[in-house]
């Protein structure tokens, strides 16, 4: 998935109105709460057809860090 | 851990939810951006939740779902040989509720009657025990399992938003008896997580420090008088330790996913349960969501489920049925049964 797409995805999971760049803070986003965390978990295991470390998801502080994760 | 009960069936559930139905969107006016409301509704599945009178308990609503089983199905009290009433919201602090409601429902004293202080995992906690009480009981005696929480006033934050959106209050009881019929011995896995006790539990009224009281009354404002989550920790708990428990069950018995008739879980929101459903790649149409009218019902959300069916559980096909509850402990308690004969009575509104 390209950072492009990738942003796109995320945008419609957290169903958020606010500009969001690779290197936007999660800790900004109001939308990114246990909700969408869930839903982004749901993203990865659907991306790469195995779950990830839901530890991996906590830790991240930038939508790249998410990036990260979905293209282990 | 794998654990063996002699064989009991499930012979009636009644279930009991509050006479005030209120609108999730109504109810979190104020609590939150009016479009968080509705992306909250979306994703947890509840648009209705069960929230009782200030003052109503769990054990009223067990008393009266009690009562009408005992009614409908013209079950003599005397042959009820033990009481468990499962809650984190008792009467008293002492004695157990189970010698309140023992009292209310006139039974005799030939019973064993206890509480057990567990919340989301308690209903299958409650079978586990019943089950293996039932052994030990004289052949024509039943266990009745009382179960529930009153959790919006008392018990979780009201004033968090995350909270409000889908705590209920609820409550139901389930009549244990032998099972005759040779469906052969009982399997539970429980695995309990007192290390992650921290995640989701009650700083305050307990003996370790009391609640707090503004001019007589609970200080509505300090945190420790009502229930914490760390959110996410409990989420995490519910993604990777549920699946394992389940496919730990499933493999013992020898049984394939496919030969899972249906899945009741604990309805803690709709998003958990299709998150699970995924995890463990059981298909959609076995894992049931129906608490969309209720919310999280605590340990009572699993029986509600069958209330909820009511009549209509009987076009189930329900040999193979998959109970997993999960939660504050944290726990995790699952058990396949065959509910094939079980009577499930429609779920009742709590009559004042």
């Amino acid at each position: 998935m390209n950072e492009h797409d990738f942003i796109e995805q995320l945008v419609n999971l957290m169903d958020t109105e606010e500009d969001i760049s690779m290197d936007s803070s999660l800790e900004n986003i109001e939308e990114w709460d246990s909700l969408s965390y869930v839903s982004f978990l749901a993203m990865c295991t659907k991306h790469l057809g195995r779950r990830v470390e839901p530890q991996k998801v906590r830790e991240a502080k930038t939508v790249r860090d998410l990036y990260e994760i979905v293209n282990e | 851990m794998l654990l063996k009960s002699y064989p009991f069936k499930i012979s009636i559930v009644a279930g009991v939810v509050s006479n005030q139905s209120v609108s999730v969107e109504e109810y979190c006016r104020g609590y939150a951006s009016e479009k968080k409301i509705a992306r909250t509704i979306r994703e947890t599945g509840f648009k209705k939740l069960s929230i009782v009178k200030p003052g109503i308990t769990t054990a009223d609503m067990c008393f009266q779902a009690v009562r009408a089983m005992l009614d409908n199905y013209d079950i003599d009290k005397n042959s009820i040989g033990a009481l468990i009433f499962v809650s984190q919201t008792p009467d008293y602090i002492a004695p157990s509720t189970a010698f309140v409601l023992q009292k209310k429902l006139g039974l005799s004293h030939d019973i064993v009657a206890f509480d057990v202080n567990l919340g989301c995992p308690g209903f299958v906690y409650g079978l586990y025990l019943g089950g293996i009480i039932l052994s030990s009981l004289a052949e024509n005696k039943k266990v009745l399992l009382c179960c529930g929480d009153v959790s919006s006033h008392y018990f979780v934050n009201s004033t968090v938003f995350a909270a409000r959106a889908i705590s209920a209050d609820g409550a139901a009881c389930v009549l244990l008896d032998r099972d005759s019929e040779g469906n052969g011995n009982i399997f539970f896995n429980i695995d309990s997580y007192g290390d992650k006790f921290h995640s989701l539990y009650v700083p305050n009224g307990g003996m370790k420090s009391p609640r707090t009281t503004v001019d007589g009354v609970l200080d509505q404002n300090n945190p420790d008088n009502f229930s914490m989550m760390d959110g996410l920790e409990v989420l995490n708990f519910t993604l990777d330790e549920v699946p394992k428990n389940i496919e730990t069950l499933i493999s013992f018995l020898k049984i394939k996913k496919e030969d899972i008739d249906v899945c009741l879980f604990h309805q803690p929101n709709h998003q958990l349960i299709k998150a699970l459903q995924e995890n463990l790649g059981m298909s959609k149409d076995k894992v049931i969501f129906n608490s969309q009218n209720i919310g999280n019902a605590s340990s009572a959300s699993i029986p509600l489920l069958l209330t909820e069916a009511g009549d209509g559980w009987k076009s189930y096909k329900s040999k193979n049925v998959l109970i997993s509850g999960f939660g504050m402990g944290m726990a995790v308690a699952s058990v396949v049964l065959n509910l094939d004969s079980t009577v499930c009575m429609n779920t009742m509104k709590y009559v004042p």
